[in-house]
């Protein structure tokens, strides 16, 4: 949201002839940013949620698309854990658990990130125990 | 290293890498004939760097394919390759899904096959496919055979080819978009050529011609010039496609497919990795009663889930009989499988959807129209009504017609859904096959009640959308197409309790959205 808004802040500052036109882009562009900011990770957090059993690993996320996705334990080909820099600044991490289906993997973001590694684990056994693997 | 000798590709081979001297060299002599045989510098540094490219791919490949070794272990098929940087690639044998052999009209001159060795998505994705690229006809044959052990029966013809099907080659639309593409990189050869088109003769006596006729026939003979001009680039192409089609079940658990003129293509398809199939009826198709019918099966490729996409096809655009027919065949059901289906329609708010989006797209088109014409000129605001008059009614019968396309059933092993306007799909997808599911809703689905279903699996598309049902009809559906393994999680109440799946939950559970006390037992199948 902050580069937009930067670099128009800058256009307007630099460029005084175009100044009307830049002034009111950035200050639609600074508006829906702000309503983002203050909505979506309220909405979002509140949206996602998670939950495995020995069964199945089931996964809800998304804010005005919300997706919920269920992969059976059985059919489980990876799990993997990831988490970039901010993530880890907070001690989070994320869970992907992928199928062979080409559609996109089973997400759980936002996890502290023992209760990740310790998801990873126990999935990654459950999915060994279980025969089957997806295909 | 142990095992079998390394093998080299045909020495054959290095006559095909002259042919990539081939366009240069047409090129040339192109430019030399239109122009009467004198050049100026631009067109030399055009042709020359064209020629120099093409040079320098033919090095390229001749020194590739001097030092393409491949072997064929008892376990497994190794290929190591690359002049300056080596890569040595392995499948193993047990992970191969299917063995293609193909020939380009060169590889054909001089008797050379390529074979195509195919492993599912367990491999590392760089050695998913292996190509040999210029093996004699028999050693193509003899490797195909050891690698994708042949069923002994006899074997039973599916589909050959029939001569009507030619009917339906000129409605797949590709021939208008050949033409223009070949006048489009005409126009730019002659442009970077710095050639006048105005100055070469027949395009000249073409034009005056035109411009001698009266207004109508000058519109009317280039449409239809070039709408024929489509018509048999369709029909040209289907024959190199399609000449010699034969879809055969090869022992009991194996399709094989076999076809093209110059450049013969073979697909082996075991039933194993069968997960489905894709009817899809284009519009021009779908009025004179044809389909295309692809197969969705593992180790195909996410890209060949397209209708367009040959590699899956199973049979060329034909009548929708024929394609359901060959359909029940290849599922190995009966004849009948497909005739008469019927398919759970989607909620009225569905077609909501679908009229609100069809409106929005004209408004869409419209506005800047509007406000131009407003601040402008009054004559926009004519062409904008004008249009509109013309849009709104395009827009609401394919806002009807995409509803009146959707829907979902069970049909025996198999989950149907159905959706699309102008290509309308109808998938087909073995139950025991999907892999997951997913539930997406947009704010305005949960506000209706929808929600699109996904059925993952692990072959074609990866996924394949229920696009817009109740959600409560749509979880019936799911825990009846794969029973158990989604039992409890989709257990209506739970899923609406432990996620707000549905907002707002309605309190006295009774609203239309939230009904879950009142289940229908499923669609009706």
């Amino acid at each position: 949201m902050l580069p937009p808004v930067v670099v128009l802040a800058a256009l307007t500052a630099l460029i005084p002839p175009a100044r009307t036109w830049l002034g009111l882009s950035l200050a639609v562009v600074a508006v829906a940013g702000l309503a983002y900011l203050l909505a979506m990770p309220a909405w979002r957090y509140r949206v996602h949620r998670w939950e495995t059993t020995d069964d199945a690993v089931y996964a809800m996320s998304g804010w005005f698309w919300q997706r919920a996705r269920i992969a059976p334990v059985a059919r489980i080909q990876t799990v993997d854990t990831t988490s970039g820099p901010i993530q880890r600044m907070f001690g989070l991490a994320g869970l992907v658990v992928t199928t062979a289906s080409a559609a996109g993997p089973v997400r759980i973001q936002g996890l502290d990130r023992r209760v990740a590694a310790e998801l990873a684990e126990s999935l990654a056994a459950q999915a060994q125990a279980v025969p089957g693997d997806g295909q | 290293m142990t095992g079998p000798e390394w093998q080299r590709l045909d020495p054959r081979m290095l006559a095909i890498s002259l042919t990539w001297l081939v366009p240069p060299v047409c090129s040339t002599l192109l430019t030399l004939l239109i122009t009467g045989g004198s050049l100026d510098l631009a067109a030399v540094i055009t042709l020359g760097s064209i020629g120099l490219t093409f040079l320098i791919v033919a090095v390229v490949f001749g020194a590739r394919l001097l030092t393409t070794r491949f072997r064929i272990t008892g376990d497994r098929v190794e290929l190591r390759s690359g002049a300056f940087v080596r890569r040595h690639r392995a499948v193993p044998r047990e992970r191969i899904r299917s063995v293609d052999v193909t020939a380009s009209p060169f590889h054909r001159a001089l008797g050379l096959r390529v074979v195509r060795i195919s492993a599912g998505t367990h491999v590392a994705a760089e050695s998913r496919h292996l190509t040999l690229d210029g093996v004699s006809r028999d050693g193509a044959e003899r490797l195909r055979r050891l690698l994708a052990p042949d069923g002994a029966s006899a074997d039973t013809a599916l589909a050959v080819l029939r001569l009507r099907w030619l009917r339906y080659a000129p409605l797949t639309l590709w021939g208008v978009a050949g033409v223009g593409f070949v006048a489009g990189g005409f126009a730019r050869l002659l442009d970077s050529l710095r050639i006048n088109p105005a100055e070469v003769g027949f395009l000249r006596s073409a034009w005056s011609g035109l411009t001698g006729l009266p207004l109508w026939a000058a519109i009317t003979v280039p449409v239809l010039a070039v709408v024929l001009l489509g018509a048999l680039t369709s029909l040209v192409t289907f024959a190199e496609t399609w000449w010699d089609y034969r879809l055969e079940a090869a022992g009991g658990d194996a399709l094989r497919l076999r076809r093209g003129l110059f450049s013969t293509r073979s697909l082996w398809l075991e039933r194993r990795r069968l997960r489905g199939v894709q009817i899809t009826e284009p519009l021009p198709l779908r009025l004179a009663r044809g389909a295309r019918l692809n197969a969705i099966a593992v180790g195909l490729g996410a890209a060949d889930d397209r209708s367009t996409s040959a590699k899956s096809a199973l049979l060329p655009p034909a009548s929708r009989r024929e394609t359901d027919r060959v359909a029940a065949a290849v599922l190995r059901e009966e004849p009948g499988f497909l005739t008469g289906l019927r398919l759970a329609p989607a909620p009225r708010a569905a077609l909501r959807r679908r009229v609100t989006w069809g409106l929005a797209a004209v408004a869409l088109v419209e506005a800047p129209l509007v406000i131009l014409g407003v601040l402008l000129t009054e004559v926009l605001l004519h062409i904008a009504w004008i249009s509109s008059v013309v849009l709104v009614p395009v827009a609401l019968a394919a806002a009807v017609d995409a509803y009146r396309n959707l829907g979902s059933a069970l049909l025996g092993r198999y989950l149907v859904t159905r959706c699309g306007t102008y290509g309308r799909r109808t998938v087909l997808l073995d139950r025991s096959g999907i892999l997951a599911w997913s539930v997406d809703q947009s704010a305005f689905q949960r506000r209706a009640g929808l929600a699109t279903l996904v059925a993952m699996v692990g072959a074609g598309r990866g996924g394949y959308k229920i696009r817009d049902v109740s959600l409560a009809d749509g979880l019936a559906l799911v825990r009846e197409a794969t029973p158990g393994a989604f039992e409890w999680l989709l257990e209506p109440t739970q899923l609406l309790e432990s996620t707000q799946l549905l907002e707002p939950i309605p309190d006295d559970r009774s609203g239309p959205a939230g009904d879950v006390s009142s289940l229908p037992g499923g669609p009706a199948l």
